[in-house]
């Protein structure tokens, strides 16, 4: 039982992490990349 | 005159199985061509290991000098990393980064292994290093297993590997089960090749190095590797050394990674019921991998106004570039004018630096 608490314990603290990791990178690379706009696309 | 034939007279049953094991992974490189480039060192690794009184193995053996000299140091696995980074092109990424939460969402199936072989009786070390097999990454596989398990190495290294080759078998019936018809039609907006510049190009491996390392320190090995040899790459100053990370080295490691991970198998490490138990498990860990990023991409296409195909969150998985090309293959089957490759290769990508992040939170929380 004790194991199994642990086991939940660390897949909720990890995928939070992951996500909130992955979360920065989204951030960064849409300030990085400047989104593409119409005029940018052309005719 | 002794140790003449002694292999033949010393031989156990359990070790003629596991020849016919080894000789099976070579037949299944060979003629089926499964990951032919690990499977066919590894199943000859075992013939090497498992003959009585072998010179391959033992004190001076060369195989016990491999073993020491690059997995049990963990060196392998991470020279193999900066070869993969070399290799790969984070551009599609770039140009899309909301691919990245994919990466993530596919990490749930090693939890939720993780959790189940706790259940079905795993110590949680164990547990955690076969729940790995679900990151779908080999050189994450047997760094986090030889870190948490390392008697256990042989046969995840195994399944990671045998599992990685049959994505195009395990992945498109989950998909399939976990979506509409409708769904697997849904045409994403095109990657427009927008120019990256090379100067977000050089930032992007130095970016990710310094967050993965100051939020999970024990993260840096993986990924600290992998964005090096995707720094060569983009650089552009280094080119010998992008073109040697991508050839010479990764297959001078991948040989010899191979063929230590092969001298592991012996009769009393490999031959127990728990095998087929993490055998078994390393299944469930794909399939609840490519579950957990399909209904993630459900998930999201709630609140986008722009669906996403849900079945590019199956390639979350770090199975690169097999993951993307089934994928897409499954996208064109269902609408010929549907094309996802570009999207699916995101995805996948982002699986790569996800699942680097989820071992090193595994190591991290159980060591």
């Amino acid at each position: 039982m004790e194991a199994l608490k642990q086991t939940l314990n660390i897949m909720v603290v990890s995928m939070a992490t992951v996500f909130g990791i992955m979360s920065i990178f989204y951030v960064a690379i849409r300030l990085m990349v400047r989104p593409e706009t119409e005029e940018d696309s052309g005719p | 005159m002794d140790a003449l034939f002694s292999g033949l007279t010393n031989m156990s049953w359990q070790q003629v199985v596991m020849l016919a094991v080894g000789g099976t992974l070579i037949y299944l490189a060979i003629r089926k061509e499964y990951e032919p480039l690990l499977l066919l060192p590894i199943g000859f690794g075992a013939i090497l290991t498992n003959i009585p009184g072998s010179s391959a193995i033992g004190l001076h053996g060369f195989l016990t000098i491999l073993y020491e000299a690059g997995i049990a140091t963990e060196l392998f696995p991470i020279l193999i990393f900066i070869g993969i980074g070399a290799m790969t092109d984070f551009g599609p990424l770039l140009e899309q980064p909301l691919m990245l939460f994919f990466g993530a969402a596919a990490q749930l199936g090693i939890f939720l292994t993780m959790t189940l072989a706790v259940l079905a009786g795993f110590g949680i070390h164990e547990a955690g290093a076969i729940a790995i097999i679900g990151s779908a990454d080999g050189p994450t596989s047997i760094y986090v297993a030889n870190t948490l398990a390392p008697r256990l190495l042989a046969p995840i290294s195994v399944a990671a590997y045998s599992y990685m080759s049959l994505v195009p078998i395990i992945q498109p019936p989950v998909v399939r089960a976990l979506t509409t018809r409708a769904e697997r039609k849904i045409h994403m907006e095109p990657v427009r090749a927008k120019h990256i510049s090379r100067f977000v190009r050089v930032l992007f491996p130095i970016m990710v190095t310094l967050v993965s390392g100051l939020i999970a320190p024990l993260s840096l090995a993986l990924v600290g590797s992998l964005m090096f040899g995707n720094l060569l790459r983009e650089a552009g100053v280094v080119d010998k050394l992008s073109k040697t990370a991508q050839n010479e080295l990764v297959n001078l490691v991948t040989l010899f990674l191979g063929i230590s991970i092969g001298s592991t198998m012996t009769a009393e490490q490999f031959l127990k019921p728990a095998t087929l138990l993490i055998i078994f498990m390393g299944l469930l860990a794909f399939v609840l991998a490519t579950a957990g990023g399909v209904l993630f991409a459900k998930l999201m296409n709630l609140f986008l106004k722009r669906k996403v195909n849900p079945m590019v969150g199956a390639c979350g998985l770090s199975a690169f570039p097999m993951s993307a090309r089934v994928i897409h293959r499954m996208a064109q089957q269902e609408d010929p004018s549907n094309f996802l490759l570009m999207q699916a290769v995101s995805a996948n990508v982002a699986g790569i630096i996800g699942s680097c992040i989820a071992g090193a939170m595994i190591l991290a929380m159980l060591t």
